[in-house]
């Protein structure tokens, strides 16, 4: 599954961000730990604050912290934010009434479905602890830089 | 991955083991059910699938009475169960080594969010590992991402095994 560099880093923001509750972390630090454009990721991190998702605080020992239900939030929520068009509900878009073409829908459209629950079903907090599950005492970041 | 022979005597399937798992509230009591909870488990379940299913059940705890294998384990509320997990160590036809299967897990809608359904899961996986299981599995409604979403919480993951179906016609 191909997802937009945006879509990207609005994920890797949000799980370092809940993985460290009751932190303000900076828009630069986290640009550092994944090495990534802090302009880039301030556009992104603002589109996460107007979803509810994030919070900011501005002046000395400000930062963005995480204001979402970690248990409740899944990949898909994110994933929605920032893919236009998505889900691709491909199956669906193909021209009705030809059998090959209605075949190639269902098909695609199986696809669909397992990839639209997936995504549904994985949470930012099991994301969270399935990092810390797998890498032991490696911090967070560490385990997710080595997984993308 | 372990499997082969399953321990039994003595082993946590056996319905003699007292549970070691805890609900977050102090009145739900984990415990392993008898045949005295049948009807109850019936109901509840019916209450919570949305449609009943009583003959499966009566086939489990007909099996659960000769077999070390077969776990069912109930969340009491005063008293009462408010939710229940069945789960079993076997083999099956597809080439892989002997695992633990989740068949099913409830919890009353009243009583979600106590932290029930994770006391019972714990519980069954406990027992599980106990009699040497190295994998657990479970089949689940593609849809039901809030079932999915909790299991995966345990670190539950797509397996290498896809489930295939066909309609076949009457005639």
């Amino acid at each position: 599954m191909k997802l937009q560099q945006a879509t990207r880093y609005a994920i890797w923001a949000v799980i370092e961000l809940a993985s460290r509750p009751n932190e303000q972390i900076r828009a630069q630090e986290l640009a550092q730990t994944y090495q990534i454009s802090q302009n880039h990721l301030v556009r992104i991190l603002h589109a996460l604050t107007k979803a509810n998702i994030v919070s900011s605080a501005r002046g000395p020992g400000g930062g963005f912290s995480f204001r979402g239900n970690a248990k409740r939030l899944t990949l898909y929520d994110i994933i929605c934010l920032f893919e236009t068009g998505w889900p691709n509900e491909e199956g669906q878009n193909l021209q009705a009434g030809n059998a090959l073409a209605n075949e190639l829908g269902r098909v695609l459209h199986e696809v669909d479905r397992i990839t639209s629950a997936t995504l549904r079903s994985v949470t930012v907090h099991t994301i969270i602890n399935n990092a810390r599950r797998s890498s032991g005492s490696h911090p967070l970041s560490d385990a997710l830089s080595k997984a993308s | 991955m372990r499997g082969g022979t399953i321990r039994s005597a003595n082993g946590p399937m056996d319905a003699t083991a007292q549970p070691e798992s805890r609900a977050e509230s102090p009145n739900v009591t984990v415990t392993v059910a008898d045949a005295t909870d049948l009807a109850e488990i019936i109901d509840l379940d019916a209450r919570i699938a949305g449609y009943a299913r009583a003959d499966f059940w009566r086939d489990m705890f007909r099996q659960k009475a000769t077999s070390a294998t077969l776990c069912v384990v109930v969340a009491k509320s005063s008293g009462k169960i408010v939710g229940y997990v069945l789960g079993e160590i076997r083999s099956w036809p597809v080439r892989a080594p002997t695992c633990g299967w989740l068949y099913a897990i409830g919890v009353q809608k009243e009583h979600r969010q106590q932290k029930i359904a994770t006391a019972l899961m714990t519980e069954l996986i406990s027992r599980f590992k106990k009699n040497g299981v190295g994998a657990i599995r479970t089949m689940i409604d593609i849809d039901d991402h809030l079932l999915m979403s909790f299991l995966r919480s345990f670190g539950m993951t797509a397996g290498p095994f896809v489930e295939l179906e066909m309609r076949v016609s009457q005639p």
